[in-house]
């Protein structure tokens, strides 16, 4: 299990009504090797993502996938770029907000017919606020 | 005592060493994480801690090898499959994350 690492501007921006976790466009971006994430990132902008995401399937969770039943990304054709960061971000608001990431550890590039599980613990799911 | 051991980044994966009967078991998780383990003996005559180390090294190495060979028959690259399974963040007052 990848520990969750969260950006310091998620709380506020829960304070300051920024999310709406319930009904909110939530995304998974991809980042590389070289661009890890930071704890003081706030919005999507300040990420560096890998180029391009052509050939990928969907990045985008459902409330269930948030959960229990994982979201698995699949490459279609070609290869992805390498990544090594998943970070998740909310896609409603305009900048992007962003919330959490996890590292895989070391890079992967998906080649045809690849796929890259992202499966969150499926009792507790990916947040829990106490 | 029963030795367990746990593949890191083949999470799917864990191992335990049964010393009453010498053998080595391999507990194959679904992918996702959810159902049931299935224990497959892979090794027999395994007398120390460390043997039992080494014949779990050695099937990691095989396995990790063998799936990112081509297929015997087609010669066509196999699909890989990856999975990253999250911690849970908890967010409160008495919380850190």
């Amino acid at each position: 299990m990848v520990a969750y690492n969260k950006f310091y501007a998620f709380v506020q921006d829960i304070a300051q009504g920024v999310h709406n976790l319930s009904t909110n466009a939530l995304t998974y971006a991809l980042t590389p090797t070289a661009n890890p994430p930071v704890a003081t990132n706030s919005v999507l902008s300040n990420i560096t993502q890998i180029a391009n995401y052509t050939n990928m399937s969907s990045r985008v969770p459902t409330i269930a996938s948030c959960t229990q039943t994982g979201l698995t990304i699949t490459q279609s054709t070609t290869s992805s770029l390498p990544f090594q960061f998943v970070v998740l971000y909310n896609a409603t608001p305009a900048n992007g907000n962003l919330i959490s990431w996890w590292d895989y550890g070391s890079a992967v590039t998906l080649q045809a017919g690849d796929t890259f599980a992202i499966q969150p613990d499926q009792t507790n799911g990916i947040l829990q606020i106490q | 005592m029963i030795l367990k051991v746990a593949a890191s980044d083949l999470p799917w994966l864990n191992f335990e060493w049964h010393p009453d009967d010498h053998r080595l078991y391999v507990l194959k998780s679904p992918p996702n994480g959810s159902g049931v383990a299935v224990a497959t003996p892979f090794l027999e005559d395994v007398n120390t801690e460390h043997e039992a180390k080494q014949g779990i090294n050695a099937f990691i190495a095989g396995y990790k090898e063998q799936a990112s060979e081509p297929d015997v028959r087609t010669g066509i690259r196999r699909a890989q499959h990856h999975t990253i399974i999250l911690d849970t963040g908890i967010l409160g007052a008495h919380h850190g994350s």
